[in-house]
């Protein structure tokens, strides 16, 4: 056990020098607030920019409803980012996947680890997000979105339910690339494209089609974000119980995926393969 | 004539690559196509659907920026990476020769996947097309191409010599390039959220003019007359950005060359 | 005036600045290397040669001295020299995965302005010389190491380069492939007259059979310039003795052995060593010292000297350290 929390230390180490080390400090600043401060505002200006061309009202809670979708989807990028690339990065570029496998502690408690890392960078990005949005929109823009928290902890459970989520996307990623490697840049935003579009991040999903309502609770997206939004006061039966065991579901799911593709890829000769894409 | 080849050459490479692995054409026209339904369906839920034309043009020029970051500002990143740079630099030719190669195999490519994304966009979210100066819309096209691949062959440059930070600079230069130069809505003109200084900032990106115009001439049905300051602005960029890439790039390597760094890889 | 010779350093020297530290990656090099000559750059890692070679080959610029590729400048007249040259870097592997082996030839052959026609006929007339003709349709990720590194050879000769710099072509490669790229080089050479090669490597057997001069450099510096033989002649009059001993905890020594090593059996714990000597009569000194190291002495066999010895003697080495407690 000893041995394995030093591995996840040591791992969520590398991670956190991976992300900060190799750039310098402002393209850090960029890469880790900048840009996703970006993906925060983009939707939500979107739904303002088209109301005033269109002449039509602008509804401050469905405004507040988009706010709190693209803020608190910030993790999953991040978890899908870092998980759909890093067996390419760590088999190909950097050639240190068969030194952890074949590590003690082997690969899981290194991609916890890493994971970790992620999703302590994530708490800041979606931070700085939520705050920047409140600000431009109440008095850049004059809008006054209604972002108070109302119930507390609603707000931590959903939230917690919206990590444990992300950290599923995290194993299943690569799982599928430790498997082809075809996927290895593509399968990250494939995933993401998919979420935005089905994961009730800018709008419910049954406005799609109502068929395909039942998504929205099948997917480790839609109740953790529709929770957040209940605690905070928007009328949507959003509940983060539900939610957590959603998510929870999701979570086993992407551990168990991950070990099978792993021993899978040690059967077929796949953890050290290079250039093969 | 050397050039010419050599031009003609890589552009080859790179069309030719990116057809062989058909994975990747696939991916980069159905990508830009899932955040181009997202964004369309947006503005037909908030009720503003009749604009949602303008996401399905933002997808295609999505495709054209991330090509630019990618596959070319960083290109002769990878090419010193693989070794490719080295030959490239004692061959007796002109670098700009090398990139006018990859911009004119991207350009073809790209067009493909926005050829791709917009039709297939406009057809399942059954948008109306509003072309009423053909003229205008190529003139707008080819100025915005033009200037966006004079800004890669710009980038690429300073990549060469940069390395790794300099890499890390397109993750910065995705997403809030999206946003500030206007993928999806107007970032310029009376409807922009933005103060006027971001305003004047954002239009020395060739995206931000140049997908105002086609929105225009696509969707709004818009002539040649109302388009003045777009031909002006990225006539203007284009004039600039090609010839400073071109002493850029000589200077970059003279520097390289100096300081020992054209060959040293992982920096 | 312009220099006759395929390739002239005078008083080259290259230093890199970075914020930590100043490296004399070259000092003060000399050297005259005449058309139609095999050249070997011979030195360990760190050496220079490298460095040298990226001079030569327009890559990088000297920070001091001259240097001239077929009479011409490298700092002035890239242009001129660049067309007439090509280089082959073992390790790298450059080409694109994605296209076959052909059309990565094709290329490379646009680079130097080659029309279409002659282009076919080069490539084919290389593929075939390199033994690369099956595989010339597939696509270059799909071949192995080997194939790649005749490859990469082809490519350094599409443009029929009047110099040639082979940096290191052989490193890495198994035995087999290693003797087919020697081989072909040294049949490229003898094919037409005025083709001038420079060869980096530090495989002494490689460059022994290859070169018909060499220079040995060490911290930017050259040693010592001549054919093999005449860099034989460094150590003719001293002889060599073969030294077979065997040690407690050979782990201990093996540090002081360094120099003078040669193998090592874990089985019996026989330590092999070749020591270069003036006389002889040196003999007693080292058995005492190895005596002293705790070793017993096994055999001592006299031998002749050989180009490897030539190298160790040149860079420093060929003797043991004793330590502080000798």
């Amino acid at each position: 056990m000893r041995g394995a929390l030093k591995a996840v230390r040591a791992s969520a180490w590398v991670g956190w020098q991976v992300d900060s080390n190799w750039t310098e400090p402002f393209i850090f600043i960029g890469i880790q607030i900048v840009r996703p401060l970006a993906s925060t505002m983009l939707f939500p200006l979107l739904y303002v920019v088209g109301m005033r061309l269109a002449e039509a009202p602008i509804d401050l809670e469905y405004l507040a409803y988009l706010i709190i979708g693209t803020v608190f989807f910030t993790p999953f990028i991040f978890a899908a980012e870092t998980g759909g690339q890093i067996v390419s990065q760590d088999r190909e570029r950097y050639g240190v996947m068969k030194s952890i496998y074949l590590s003690k502690a082997s690969l899981t408690p290194y991609l916890f680890g890493r994971l970790l890392a992620e999703l302590g960078l994530s708490v800041i990005a979606t931070a700085a997000s939520a705050i920047f949005a409140f600000t431009a929109f109440t008095y850049g823009l004059g809008l006054p979105v209604q972002l108070m928290l109302k119930d507390a902890v609603k707000f931590v459970l959903s939230i917690l339910a919206v990590y444990l989520g992300a950290a599923a996307l995290y194993y299943l990623l690569p799982s599928i690339n430790l498997l082809t490697n075809k996927l290895h840049w593509s399968l990250t935003y494939y995933v993401l494209g998919f979420l935005y579009l089905a994961g009730d991040v800018l709008f419910p999903v049954s406005s799609l089609n109502q068929l395909l309502a039942p998504l929205e609770f099948l997917l480790p997206v839609n109740m953790a974000l529709n929770a957040a939004r209940s605690a905070f006061g928007l009328r949507l039966s959003g509940d983060p119980l539900q939610a957590l065991a959603v998510s929870a579901v999701w979570m086993a799911a992407g551990l168990y995926v991950f070990n099978k593709a792993v021993g899978y890829a040690r059967r077929k000769g796949l953890l050290d393969r290079i250039g093969w894409w | 004539m050397r050039n010419l080849r050599a031009a003609y050459a890589r552009a080859y490479v790179r069309v030719r690559s990116q057809f062989n692995e058909p994975e990747w054409v696939i991916a980069e026209a159905v990508i830009p196509l899932l955040i181009v339904f997202a964004a369309a369906t947006l503005y037909r839920v908030s009720g503003s659907g009749q604009l949602a034309g303008f996401a399905v043009v933002g997808g295609a020029m999505m495709a054209f920026w991330d090509n630019v970051l990618w596959l070319m500002a960083s290109q002769l990143y990878w090419e010193k990476e693989g070794g490719n740079l080295d030959l490239f630099i004692i061959a007796p030719i002109s670098r700009m020769s090398i990139l006018l190669g990859m911009s004119l195999g991207s350009i073809v490519n790209t067009s493909i996947r926005a050829a791709i994304i917009l039709l297939t966009a406009f057809t399942v979210l059954n948008i109306q097309l509003n072309v009423a100066d053909p003229l205008a819309l190529s003139l707008v096209f080819t100025l915005t191409l033009t200037a966006l691949y004079g800004l890669g062959m710009l980038m690429s440059s300073l990549y060469m010599l940069y390395g790794r930070g300099a890499l890390n600079l397109n993750e910065v230069l995705s997403e809030p390039v999206y946003l500030l130069s206007g993928l999806y809505f107007p970032t310029v003109g009376r409807y922009s959220p933005f103060p006027t200084v971001l305003q004047l900032l954002v239009s020395l990106i060739p995206l931000t003019f140049g997908i105002d115009g086609l929105r225009r001439t696509i969707i709004l049905g818009e002539t040649l007359e109302s388009l003045t300051l777009h031909i002006a602005v990225l006539t203007v960029l284009s004039i600039v950005l090609i010839p400073l890439a071109w002493r850029t790039l000589n200077y970059m390597e003279t520097l390289g060359r100096r300081e020992g760094r054209l060959s040293l890889r992982w920096i | 005036m312009r220099s006759t010779h395929a390739v002239e350093t005078v008083g080259l020297g290259r230093v890199f600045k970075n914020r930590h530290s100043v490296v004399k990656a070259l000092e003060d090099v000399n050297l005259k290397v005449w058309s139609g000559e095999v050249f070997g750059l011979l030195g360990p890692n760190g050496a220079g040669k490298t460095t040298l070679v990226k001079i030569l080959t327009t890559l990088l610029l000297p920070t001091s001295g001259k240097a001239y590729v077929l009479g011409y400048d490298v700092e002035k007249e890239a242009g001129r020299i660049r067309p007439l040259i090509n280089l082959v870097s073992g390790g790298d592997t450059p080409g694109y995965g994605l296209i076959t082996a052909r059309e990565n030839l094709w290329f490379y052959s646009q680079l130097y302005g080659i029309d279409g026609r002659t282009a076919r006929r080069r490539i084919d007339e290389l593929l075939d010389a390199v033994g690369l003709r099956e595989v010339a349709d597939e696509k270059l990720r799909n071949l192995s190491t080997g194939y790649r590194q005749r490859l990469n050879l082809a490519r350094g000769l599409i443009n029929e380069p009047q110099v040639l710099f082979l940096d290191e072509p052989t490193i890495g490669l198994d035995v087999v492939s290693a003797r087919r790229i020697r081989r072909l080089v040294k049949e490229w050479v003898r094919g037409d007259g005025g083709r001038t090669v420079i060869l980096t490597s530090h495989y002494m057997a490689e460059v022994e059979e290859l070169c018909d001069r060499v220079a040995v450099l060490n911290h930017g510096r050259i040693l010592a310039v001549g054919t093999p033989e005449e860099l034989k002649r460094l150590v003719s009059g001293k002889t060599v003795a073969v030294i077979e001993a065997k040690f407690d905890r050979v782990e201990d020594v093996m540090d002081r052995l360094e120099a003078v090593y040669k193998s090592y059996e874990p089985a019996t714990g026989v330590v092999r060593m070749r020591v270069v000597m003036n006389d002889w009569g040196e003999t007693a000194e080292f058995v005492d010292k190895i005596t002293a190291m705790g070793g017993k002495i096994l055999s001592v066999v006299r031998s002749m000297p050989s180009f490897e010895d030539v190298y160790v003697k040149l860079v420093g080495g060929g003797d043991i350290e004793t330590g502080s407690d000798a």
